[in-house]
């Protein structure tokens, strides 16, 4: 592969794949370097999928990234996320089939940023403080005089929310 | 460990990109310099390892040849004067054509037709005696030393390219040694490496592309007798060095002719003496005085160790000037004529800036198969009047890039002078370009568009100084010595202070423009 081919396939692909090596379990640090290694076994690798297909190669750098965040994690001792094969490939199919859909996960962020804007106040105000003010559960606790435990769930309650909130919307688009 | 909800996850990290602001970083940069660097250890490993099998062919080579060191050997026609076999201490002559003399493998001697020489020396420290003629020496690096003695002086070297000439200023007849270091210059001219001269007790090193004579009385002019000065007339002699502003020593072999105006009275003392030989100042159509074109055409072809006829007159101090170069001289000259151009002429020509120096430059024009050098114009009479190139024409050349597209135009006055000079900059910042390869060196290549001029694009500098390991990009430069001359390019390009080569994509080989885009 030269110069010009493997930074044309870096530019196209590098956002999902780190977005993907994120949602996968690894931390900033972590998803940094394997998406430059993912990059990289492709540079020395002699097959992959032709250039102009995109889906096609997005795909198979999915799985060079899966392959080498199961062996970081078997090889780190300090790594806080479970991860064997059987469950990244659980997470490639819900990558595959609820964000993706045949596309490149378009539809799926228009929808969740939809349904932020019909999210209750207090939902989003508690969204805003993890998100963009980037407080600590700790933090939060104290300013909602909540517990720990109750800012945890109530985080997930309102992830879940929003994903079946997609859900819903992506289904009424396609209906 | 927490078993992962992919889903909760999925959500989690689109909130940080839409809300917290958590874009994906642009990892480019970083994995291009990491690709780089592999491929680097990708070219370099595979070298490393040619070079260790390399390495151990040589030392077995090495060992095979201490063992089995080659007799001399000598092919083409020649004749063996003294001695029943080519050995040592045989003496090996040619007489019309050239024959090669191969000493301890790593020498190699090519014998000028009417050349004497005897083998001498020892293993890896080969020497030949060259009684007369001329040889041409190759002699590899690192293995042994070789020399070539003569009455004259001793040439001697470890691994290098020169010549050796006796040339004998009363014709071919041989004499005995008193009168050969009298009579004989010894010419050396190197191609290659560098040599030691022994001579008259001194050393004198000589490097590549130095012609030296040495004649009885060494290379230095002498300093002009009273008996002399005046003279007029024609002489017979030996040129024995190039010297600067078109003059040059010519070691007076006879006196043949004496004219009418001579002023010299023992116009007979002038054998023997080395003299400065320049040429004939004239006035130009301007009033002002230049030497004299086709004088300094014929001395620029000039080489050490011709040796003619020549009309010469003492013109001031020790100094002698041509007077009237004989027909065939002239025309000896006119061949030399830089540029190939009639005096007077003028023109505009489009080309690449290919060479420079303080008061040249070398310009590829359109068109043109090999670079010419143009000089300023000259200003301000003979140069012992304060005469020189033109200062703004001068300063001139030091704003301009190598490998920049210039126009220039150009009078050919003795040379070709730069009557103006301009570089033509990229209208971009960088740009792509289809065309032919029509040239290319280790580190540029020279692309013919369809349309415009051909133009010259450099691997890109990486890695800053020199010295702190910087050099032109290595992938492109592997890439320039892949690509042949002659086939269709797509380049991608950059302008820094000169057009550089940032991508080469083969579009097709000679003739095929229409094969397919292929990287």
């Amino acid at each position: 592969m030269d110069r010009d081919t493997l930074e044309t396939l870096v530019r196209t692909h590098q956002a999902e794949l780190y977005r993907y090596v994120r949602y996968l379990g690894a931390d900033v640090p972590v998803a940094e370097d394997m998406v430059q290694d993912t990059f990289l076994a492709a540079f020395r690798s002699r097959t992959h999928p032709a250039a102009d297909d995109t889906q096609g190669t997005a795909a198979w750098l999915r799985g060079v990234a899966r392959n080498l965040f199961l062996r970081h994690c078997r090889r780190s001792s300090a790594s806080r996320v479970q991860a064997d094969s059987e469950l990244v490939e659980q997470a490639e199919d819900i990558w595959a089939g609820e964000f993706l859909r045949g596309s490149d996960g378009f539809d799926y962020v228009e929808a969740l940023r939809k349904c932020l804007q019909q999210l209750p106040d207090r939902h989003r105000q508690v969204l805003d403080m993890r998100y963009a003010g980037r407080k600590s559960r700790s933090e939060m606790a104290q300013a909602l005089s909540m517990s720990e435990d109750g800012i945890k769930s109530l985080l997930r309650r309102i992830r879940t929310a929003l994903a079946e909130c997609v859900r819903r919307r992506l289904a009424m688009e396609n209906a | 460990m927490n078993r992962p909800d992919y889903e909760d996850r999925l959500i989690h990290v689109l909130l940080e990109e839409s809300l917290g602001d958590e874009a994906p970083p642009d990892l480019t940069a970083r994995i291009l310099a990491r690709a780089a660097r592999e491929r680097r250890m990708r070219v370099l490993v595979p070298a490393l390892a040619a070079a260790a099998v390399l390495l151990v062919a040589a030392v077995v080579g090495w060992l095979l040849l201490a063992s089995r060191y080659p007799s001399p050997d000598v092919s083409g026609p020649c004749r063996l004067l003294a001695g029943a076999e080519v050995g040592r201490g045989a003496e090996v002559a040619t007489d019309d054509g050239n024959a090669a003399l191969a000493l301890g493998g790593y020498c190699r001697i090519e014998m000028q037709p009417q050349t004497v020489l005897r083998i001498e020396g020892e293993k890896r420290a080969e020497q030949v005696f060259l009684r007369r003629g001329g040889v041409v020496c190759d002699v590899d690096r690192n293995v042994g030393s070789f020399a070539v003695c003569t009455d004259v002086g001793m040439v001697s070297v470890s691994g290098t390219k020169f010549s050796v000439n006796l040339v004998e200023r009363e014709g071919g007849k041989e004499m005995d040694a008193r009168s050969v270091r009298a009579a004989v210059v010894l010419a050396v001219a190197v191609m290659a490496g560098s040599v030691n001269v022994q001579y008259g007790g001194k050393s004198y090193q000589l490097a590549a592309g130095a012609q030296q004579a040495f004649g009885a009385d060494g290379a230095q002019p002498s300093t002009l007798p009273e008996a002399v000065r005046g003279f007029s007339g024609q002489v017979r002699g030996v040129v024995v060095q190039k010297g600067e502003r078109h003059t040059f020593l010519f070691k007076v072999g006879r006196v043949l002719k004496v004219w009418e105006k001579n002023a010299a009275k023992n116009p007979e003392a002038l054998v023997g003496l080395t003299i400065t030989v320049g040429p004939q100042w004239v006035k130009g159509d301007d009033g002002k005085g230049r030497p004299s074109e086709a004088q300094v055409a014929f001395i620029n072809k000039l080489k050490v160790g011709d040796e003619m006829n020549l009309e010469v007159r003492n013109s001031e101090r020790d100094a002698f000037v041509i007077l009237e170069l004989s027909a065939e001289q002239r025309q000896a000259g006119e061949k030399k004529n830089e540029g190939g151009k009639p005096a007077g002429a003028e023109g505009t020509v489009v080309g690449i800036l290919t060479a420079k120096g303080a008061d040249w430059i070398e310009v590829k024009a359109e068109g043109e198969a090999e670079a010419k050098r143009y000089v300023p114009l000259w200003a301000g009479g003979e140069p012992k009047d304060g005469g020189g190139f033109d200062p703004k024409m001068l300063a001139a050349f030091k704003t301009l890039v190598v490998s920049n597209l210039v126009e220039l135009k150009w009078r050919m006055e003795e040379k070709l002078r730069v009557l103006a000079i301009r570089t033509i900059a990229p209208a971009q910042k960088e740009g792509v370009v289809e065309g032919t390869l029509v040239a290319k060196g280790e580190n540029w290549i020279d692309v013919r568009p369809a349309e415009g001029h051909t133009e010259r694009y450099m691997a890109r500098w990486v890695g800053g100084m020199p010295d702190k390991g910087g050099g032109f990009d290595k992938e492109m430069v592997q890439a320039i010595k892949a690509i042949e001359v002659g086939c269709k390019v797509r380049v991608k390009w950059m302008a820094d202070e000169r057009k550089r080569v940032v991508a080469i994509e083969r579009l097709g080989g000679k003739g095929d423009e229409g094969a397919a885009a292929a990287k």
